[in-house]
């Protein structure tokens, strides 16, 4: 063949696979358009009952009874539809909206499907497990912690928050590290599932604070300071004096100041010292202000003229946060504000912003600048 | 003012909550409107200012928020109530949605029941007065 005819052959076979090509998006596009369009259809004639169960206005069960008898060709498509509805509803409603999944035999298909080979079918079961919200089925999750699958291990984390038992506490602290060489959940969701643990989750919340995997200290000091967990302060006070990890120690002083006590105000205000890194400076001033005791006042007036400017700011508002002694500071503070007196214009912009803020024990009238 | 007269107009791109927000409302008596942007939330209500928004704050086009900012600073649109439905529960949230001038924030998911209650008290509240009163 000459190499005319090659390059007119490359160029038909190219032509021809790209015409391959848009034709099987055009095709796919269609199959799926159809799809939808036979679901909506499908959907159309229950959309009401499924609307009327979730509002919680089926107060004589016709509309769950309508449901309940959906033909079972039908019943896949409309069940998509009740579980969406189940995510975005509390109450009456969604527990309703649980009853008639449950009579579908919904539950049981996803407590069989936690073990299927696809990863897709593990992952819709565990979301579906966590909706549903019943706590004997935490058991039925944990192991989906280990997952082979990622996705898995995501969702199984957050149906196990959404069960709130706080058994699957040290299960989700293992979950943040190494899983089958790859890397864990991420710790936010981790964090936010044990913080549906509420107390019952402590003591793996304390136990996590002395591991040797960092990701698991940082994750406990997060779950510390968003829970309020009062019993974690000794560790907490522990890691401020002992902690290598700046972000693990950023966390245990935000922590402390929500847990923390009297004796504390001393062991936030040295981290406030400009030998500090900054990003722990700033912590501390907000942790002081958290923590709402007075003698914090003069530590966080002295920190308005910092030449950090964010700490500054800080530092007036944990002056609000302090309460009437510390408005009492910020006001005299801000009767000083002028070009020579940043401290002054500090305390004028955090009293400012608590007005906005509607903040209590501030003064309505604006303090006016000399 | 009966349930019948009271207008109340809904804003969420979900169709799910609009449909489910809408049919709440409906059948306890409002006269309700549908809309799935912020764009088109801001249109009907400058068109013709509703009792009551329920505004999602994630939409495409405007925010709920931003919606909620162009009412406030409108004389016309100032004494419509706006109640604030979305996933953002962060107290910082809240407190932006109140600051900007909401009359109450509800977190979804969310309890249909109750969005009720909070809509029947709103409504029992006066109208914020406009700069003329």
């Amino acid at each position: 063949m000459t190499s005319p005819s090659l390059l007119v052959a490359a160029d038909l076979g190219i032509g021809l696979t790209c015409a391959a090509l848009a034709l099987l998006v055009a095709v796919i596009k269609l199959t799926r358009a159809v799809a939808a369009s036979s679901r909506q259809a499908r959907v159309a004639p229950y959309r009401v009952p499924v609307l009327s169960v979730a509002a919680g206005g089926d107060e004589d069960d016709a509309a769950s009874a309508t449901l309940r008898e959906v033909p079972d060709r039908d019943w896949g498509a409309v069940r998509d539809v009740v579980v969406a509805m189940l995510g975005k509803v509390r109450g009456d409603s969604a527990r309703t909206l649980v009853r008639l999944l449950d009579a579908r035999g919904e539950f049981e298909r996803a407590r069989s499907a936690l073990r299927s080979r696809r990863a897709i079918r593990r992952a819709r079961a565990a979301y579906l497990l966590g909706l549903a919200g019943q706590q004997r089925d935490a058991g039925l999750l944990l192991p989906l912690l280990g997952d082979r699958s990622a996705e898995v291990r995501l969702v199984a984390a957050r149906s196990l928050g959404a069960l709130g038992d706080p058994a699957a506490a040290p299960a989700m602290f293992g979950a943040l590290g190494l899983v089958r060489g790859q890397p864990g959940i991420p710790i936010a969701v981790a964090a936010e599932a044990l913080l549906n643990f509420g107390t019952g989750a402590v003591q793996a919340v304390i136990e996590a604070m002395g591991s040797a995997d960092v990701t698991l200290r940082a994750a406990a000091t997060m779950v510390a300071a968003e829970g309020a967990l009062s019993a974690t302060a000794p560790r907490l006070r522990q890691l401020l004096a002992d902690e290598p990890d700046l972000d693990v120690r950023i966390s245990a002083a935000l922590a402390l100041g929500r847990v923390g006590g009297a004796d504390d105000v001393a062991r936030l205000a040295a981290l406030t010292g400009a030998a500090q890194p900054t990003a722990l400076r700033r912590a501390a001033a907000l942790a002081l202000g958290e923590l709402g005791h007075p003698d914090a006042v003069p530590i966080l007036s002295r920190l308005l003229s910092d030449p950090d400017i964010r700490l500054a700011q800080h530092s007036g508002d944990a002056l609000v946060r302090v309460g009437p002694p510390g408005v009492r500071a910020l006001t005299e503070a801000a009767s000083g504000s002028g070009p020579g007196n940043p401290a002054g214009r500090v305390a004028a912009g955090s009293l400012a912003i608590a007005r906005l803020r509607k903040a209590p024990l501030v003064p309505t009238e604006p303090v006016s600048s000399r | 003012m009966t349930a019948e007269q009271t207008r109340i107009l809904v804003a969420d791109d979900d169709r799910d909550i609009r449909d489910l927000v809408t049919f709440k409302l409906g059948q306890a008596g409002f006269n309700v409107q549908a809309v799935d942007d912020g764009t088109a939330a801001l249109a009907a209500i400058e068109e013709d200012p509703p009792d009551l928004a329920v505004l999602d704050v994630i939409m495409p086009g405007l925010s709920g928020i931003d919606v909620l900012r162009k009412i406030r600073d409108s004389e016309r649109m100032r004494g419509v109530r706006v109640i604030l439905l979305t996933a953002r529960s962060r107290d910082a949230d809240v407190d932006a949605g109140f600051a900007t001038g909401a009359d109450d924030y509800i977190i979804k998911p969310f309890s249909p029941r109750e969005l009720l209650h909070r809509v029947n008290t709103a409504l029992a509240r006066p109208r914020r007065p406009s700069d003329h009163q």
